[in-house]
């Protein structure tokens, strides 16, 4: 009865090792694939904001001349030059 | 098998099975005697040995007795062992389970704090670009404005006389200045 008894605890503690290792394998994986996901979502989100800070950059280069033309001529008329 | 089927037939012949009253002729005295001499020279050593039967049986009443009386303590220790043995596997459960959470909670921590790491290092990028854009318009701006100004000048003071009279204007100004 004993042995009976302890070798239901063994059995118990292979048990709840196996279900921590288990439990522990299953969870990791887990984390694994939200890490992938937020990876992916922050590469998204950095790829958007570059498209839009060279878009932005494109938009302002382009009317760069004449706001710096504008300019010009304005301090040239304050100078009277 | 041939003598024993000649019984029946001595049997059928002879007048039948009777009982014989003659006591002499039975031997019932003897068969008397003999018993009680049986009785009175057998009587110590027939008494020694239901004596030691007895004893025996008593013997074997009280082992008997003693081996319940050790089964029961068994029993009862077997039964400690198994009330002693269900709450070390309800401990065993119950750590599991502490355990499975504290391992849980600190993956959880260590992948939480990984992808703090991963956040900052992509706000880190951003910023850089951004940096990097503004930077870029604003040399833009510079090579544009001076591109201007020179072109300005060249074409403000190209001609001579105009060139002449600011210098003397300027020169005029100085010598206010200096007086």
């Amino acid at each position: 009865m004993t042995a009976q008894y302890e070798q239901e605890l063994n059995s118990v503690r292979k048990e709840a090792q196996l279900e921590i290792t288990n439990s522990q394998k299953i969870h990791k994986e887990i984390l694994e694939i939200e890490l992938n996901i937020s990876q992916k979502y922050i590469d998204n989100l950095l790829d958007t904001i570059t498209k839009d800070l060279l878009a932005k950059k494109t938009t302002a280069l382009n009317s760069l001349d004449s706001i710096v033309q504008s300019l010009c001529v304005e301090i040239e008329t304050r100078l009277s030059i | 098998m041939e003598n024993f089927d000649q019984i029946f037939t001595l049997l059928a012949e002879s007048e039948g099975i009777s009982l014989n009253l003659d006591i002499l002729e039975t031997g019932l005295i003897n068969i008397i005697a003999l018993v009680g001499i049986l009785i009175y020279v057998g009587r110590d050593f027939l008494g020694s040995s239901l004596e030691a039967r007895k004893s025996d049986i008593v013997t074997g009443v009280q082992d008997a007795e003693e081996r319940l009386n050790e089964a029961n303590k068994r029993l009862t220790e077997a039964q400690k062992q198994l009330t002693q043995a269900n709450v070390v596997i309800a401990e065993i459960r119950s750590e599991t389970i502490a355990t499975k959470k504290v391992l849980l909670n600190a993956d959880a921590s260590q992948s939480q704090a990984d992808l703090k790491t991963r956040f900052s290092r992509a706000l880190a990028t951003s910023r850089t670009k951004e940096r990097q854009i503004f930077l870029e318009v604003k040399q833009q701006i510079i090579t544009l404005v001076l591109k201007r100004t020179a072109t300005r000048a060249q074409e403000a003071f190209a001609p001579k006389d105009r060139a002449t009279a600011l210098i003397n204007e300027t020169i005029t100004k100085l010598e206010g200045d200096l007086l």
